[in-house]
Formats: structure tokens, C-alpha cells, sequence
């Protein structure tokens, strides 16, 4: 029998829309703690310093390396469904992402502080959202902003919203610049999300799982073609690019970087990434794109051809394309492509 | 049953942390392919065996595997050899087609660099669940590498199979 939890006043928080599960566990536990945590709110510190639980717990927020978002398998979201009463077929149906392309535990950064500022409003508590850590979706779903980008390291709290949140309140006036900055680039965004929505479409199109891995894996080729270093020039206005992490999460050399680019990097370079692709497959025009363009965004391309001109790797870039090639998203689509076919 | 099987080396910049040891081995890949099919057949990997023995343990695995179904194979998946072979600067991340091509003849009709490229690819391109294992974007366990070797065949080999992805040479069958 699946245990499906009521929600009304004196049960469980409802799960916010797209909320992720390490924030509504966070928000139930807060609500509704577990005995053992009740207990931990009376102690005095004394108390707390030689408590093994306070110590375990204490380690559980600050623990690294967990995915308590996706990880439906893992031991602490089992105890939790345990100690909850329910059933891991119900956290599944609710919290599995909707796109396996995801950003790892160790390196998620992104967040929309609207989306945030309205979870207050409604629940009293900034909620996480799940949509937040996949890679294709660099902007908001709710409000079509680019995503901003937490710069520390709280990626691995548990308490990650709230986290945020209270780190923003207090660079209030950063924040107006990082907006008034991201206005300036409105154009190109909005380029971006175009270029973003297009690819989302089609992928939703296709049936065939075979055919699905493929276009996916041609879009992932060309965002990272798009990040590459060589190409970095185009990322010059862009606020922030890396995402902050342990040096034990980079990648030796120049290959394997190739392949954990699009997620060591944060949204507003993805978004800027989709405004490439969308050269490269033609859906942006060069007029279009020098009208977006910023006067002062000297590197920025604004023509396939000029993106072709900079790849690295060109052979293994090249059989990657033509092998991920369906009819949907394929070689035959890219502009200037004649020009890199050699 | 099988005409032709070729071996397919991959060494990845991927290291491997040695059992019961500090030290980091560069440890080539070598794919059993099947020629007629291009199906994946088996694998083995080592800690610094020469790359063409490998071989042969891809292929004791292999018909092991065939004799005692999914029992036995995995003692020959992996091998010690002179580990002070493994720690020394190779060529990393490319593949190479067989060393022993007289004993095994190249299949003309399919394009194995395409092969390689997709084998690379399949490599780094690690899924979520795989990820939030890692301790390392640098160095794995030998249960980790064993992991991730057999995600990727699973995955080229549905490809393969499913007509997704083929390697076979359309300008030579046009042209004959």
C-alpha cells in the first residue's frame, strides 16, 4: 500500500511546486522534527558537546557529497521516509528530476531570488527548487530570468535555500548591480531562453528513447563545443563563469574538462552558451544577433562561421556531431558547418 | 559464432587508486569487439600489463562468461602486472585499434575510429547517480572503474544494437 501523506494544517508541508526533496525535508524537519532533534532544541551547549547525536546531526547538515535531491536510494532518505511514514515510490513520483541531465551535488549554485522571495510569501520558508540544478534549463521556469549564482561554498547544505537566502540579505547592494548588469544583457538572454525553449520542444518531441539519448547528446556536444576554452572570449561580460569548488572536482587535463564544463559553470554562462547554439544551428540571424549584441561586448560573436573559426578538438567534435546527427537536431542544420567539414 | 573479434585499447587520464596502496595507475581499456555485429563482448583492464595481454584476458573473460553464465569472469577483468609501468606518463585518452593486426584482421567495412570516438565519449559523459559517488573528478576506486566500464558497454552497446549508431562504412559499400 503507498503511503501518500496528507497535508493540511496539522500534517506535513505540502511540497512547494518543483520543490527539490533536500528542501522540503529540511522544511518538515524544521516543522515537524524528529524526537531526537526536539530533544536537541533543549539542550544546553554542555549538553550538545557530549550528545552523539548532536554531533551525527551536526555532520548531517554539513555533510558533503550527498545527493539528498536525487539520490532516492540513499540511507538518510530512507531513515526519513522511515520516520515519516512514507513511501519511497511517493518521493519519487514527486522529487525525480525532469531531465537526466543534472548538475552534481558538489557544484549546484544556481537559484532565481524571485522564485525565493514568493516561497516566503507562501510557505514562510525559501524553497530549493529541483529545476534549478538541470543543466538545459539556465533560467527560470516561473519567471524566464537568467539564474543567479550563489558565490561560496554552500552548495553541500542541506539548508541550501535558506543558506542563500540569508547570505543575499546581506549584499543587498551587490545585488542591485548584478541586476542592473544582467539588464544591460537583456537582449542576448533573451536569445538564450528562445534558443533554450526550441531545444526543450523538440527534445519533448521525440518518443523513441534511442533517438532522444542522440539529440540530447548532440545538444550536450554543442554546449560544450560553446564552452570550451577556446571559446571563451564570447563569456567576457558574463558576471560570473565557474562555479566555485574543491580542486578535487577539476579535471587534470584539457579532455575530461571538456565533458564537466557545462556543469562546473553557472547558469549565466549556460544561458550565454544557448545564445551560441542558437548561431550554430541558424535560429539567430547575424542581424538579430548584432542588434542584441552589447556595444561594449567587444568578443562576443555574432556569426557561426567566426564560432567555427575558434573550435579545438576539431576531429573528435566533428564524429561526435555526425554520429548524435537524428533528423530533429543534426549536422545538416548548422551554419557554416561546410566551413568546419574539412 | 564469432568470425572476427578485435580488441579496441582505451587509456583514459582517469586514474585508478591501487588496492591496499598510495599509488595512482593510468590503466588501458581493451574492448572485445565483435566485428560482425560491432558489439562490445568483454573487457579487462590492468595495472601496468602490457596492452597486449589484455587481450587475452578480455578474452578468458569472455569465455568464461560463456561457459559459466555471469560466474567466474571477473577474476579476468582485472590484472596486476609491473605497477611501475602503470604510473608512468602515457598517451592518454585516445584509442588505439589492435597491436596483433596479423592475427586479427581489421573488419574494411566498419569505421572503429568512429567507435573509439563514441567509446570516449560514453566515458566521460558520466550520468548523475554516477557522479555523487565520486570522491574525484581525478582518480577512481577499482570497484568505480569496474562501475563505470560496465555502464559505459551498456550503453554502446544499445546504441549499436538498436541501429542508433552505425559504423559501418557507406562509402565503401556504395562504392563496391
Amino acid at each position: 500500500m503507498s503511503m501518500i501523506p496528507k497535508f493540511n494544517q496539522f500534517s506535513l508541508p505540502k511540497p512547494y511546486p518543483d520543490e527539490a526533496l533536500s528542501s522540503w525535508m529540511y522544511r518538515v524537519r524544521i516543522t515537524f522534527p524528529e524526537p531526537e532533534i526536539r530533544a536537541l532544541r533543549i539542550m544546553n551547549n554542555h549538553e550538545k558537546q557530549f550528545s552523539p547525536f548532536a554531533n551525527s546531526y551536526a555532520n548531517f547538515l554539513h555533510g558533503r557529497g550527498k545527493d539528498l535531491d536525487f539520490s532516492f536510494e540513499h540511507p538518510e532518505i530512507l531513515e526519513f521516509a522511515n520516520t515519516y511514514d512514507l513511501s519511497l515510490e511517493w518521493i519519487k513520483s514527486v522529487f525525480s528530476p525532469a531531465s537526466t541531465q543534472i548538475i552534481p551535488i558538489w557544484l549546484r549554485s544556481d537559484y532565481c531570488l524571485q522564485c525565493m522571495e514568493e516561497s516566503i510569501a507562501d510557505v514562510d520558508f525559501p524553497v530549493y527548487l529541483k529545476s534549478w540544478r538541470l543543466i538545459l534549463k539556465p533560467f527560470c521556469q516561473k519567471h524566464g530570468c537568467v539564474l543567479y549564482s550563489a558565490d561560496n561554498f554552500l552548495h553541500s547544505s542541506i539548508d541550501f535555500a535558506m543558506s542563500i537566502f540569508e547570505y543575499d540579505s546581506d549584499r543587498l547592494y551587490e545585488l542591485e548591480c548584478v541586476a542592473e548588469r544582467l539588464k544591460k544583457d537583456a537582449e542576448v538572454q533573451a536569445l538564450g531562453r528562445m534558443v533554450m525553449n526550441r531545444i526543450d520542444s523538440i527534445l519533448s518531441e521525440i518518443k523513441d528513447a534511442i533517438t532522444h539519448e542522440k539529440a540530447l547528446s548532440f545538444v550536450m556536444t554543442l554546449l560544450r563545443i560553446t564552452l570550451m576554452t577556446a571559446s571563451w572570449g564570447n563569456y567576457s561580460s558574463v558576471m560570473k563563469f565557474n562555479v566555485q569548488a574543491n580542486k578535487k572536482f577539476e579535471g587534470e587535463n584539457g579532455f575530461p574538462m571538456f565533458y564537466q564544463l557545462p556543469y562546473r559553470v553557472t547558469g549565466m554562462a549556460r544561458a550565454r552558451s544557448f545564445y551560441l547554439i542558437g548561431l550554430l544551428l541558424g535560429w539567430i540571424d547575424e542581424e538579430q544577433a548584432k542588434n542584441a549584441k552589447q556595444r561594449d561586448d567587444f568578443y562576443l560573436v555574432t556569426s557561426a562561421r567566426n564560432f567555427w573559426r575558434r573550435v579545438e578538438y576539431k576531429p573528435r567534435v566533428r564524429t561526435l556531431l555526425n554520429l548524435y546527427s537524428t533528423s530533429f537536431l543534426g549536422v545538416s542544420m548548422l551554419v557554416s558547418w561546410e566551413y568546419f567539414d574539412v | 559464432m564469432f568470425k572476427y573479434i578485435l580488441p579496441l585499447y582505451w587509456t583514459p587520464s582517469l586514474r585508478v587508486r591501487v588496492f591496499n596502496s598510495d599509488h595512482y595507475a593510468i590503466t588501458p581499456i581493451c574492448f572485445a569487439m565483435d566485428c560482425q555485429s560491432g558489439l562490445i563482448l568483454s573487457h579487462s583492464f590492468s595495472y601496468g600489463l602490457a596492452r597486449t595481454d589484455l587481450l587475452n584476458l578480455a578474452m578468458l573473460a569472455f569465455r568464461e562468461n560463456h561457459t559459466h553464465s555471469g560466474g567466474g569472469s571477473y577474476m579476468f577483468r582485472s590484472a596486476f602486472g609491473d605497477l611501475s609501468l602503470a604510473v608512468r606518463k602515457l598517451n592518454t585518452d585516445c584509442t588505439t585499434l589492435s597491436l596483433t593486426n596479423l592475427k586479427y584482421t581489421k573488419s574494411t567495412m566498419y569505421d572503429w575510429h568512429k567507435a573509439g570516438i563514441l567509446l570516449e565519449d560514453l566515458f566521460y559523459d558520466w550520468p548523475n547517480y554516477f557522479i555523487s559517488e565520486l570522491d574525484d573528478y581525478r582518480c577512481v576506486s577499482p570497484l568505480l572503474l569496474t562501475r563505470l566500464i560496465e555502464i559505459v558497454i551498456s550503453r554502446f552497446n544499445c546504441l549499436v544494437e538498436s541501429g542508433g549508431i552505425s559504423f559501418k562504412l557507406f562509402a565503401a559499400n556504395q562504392s563496391a
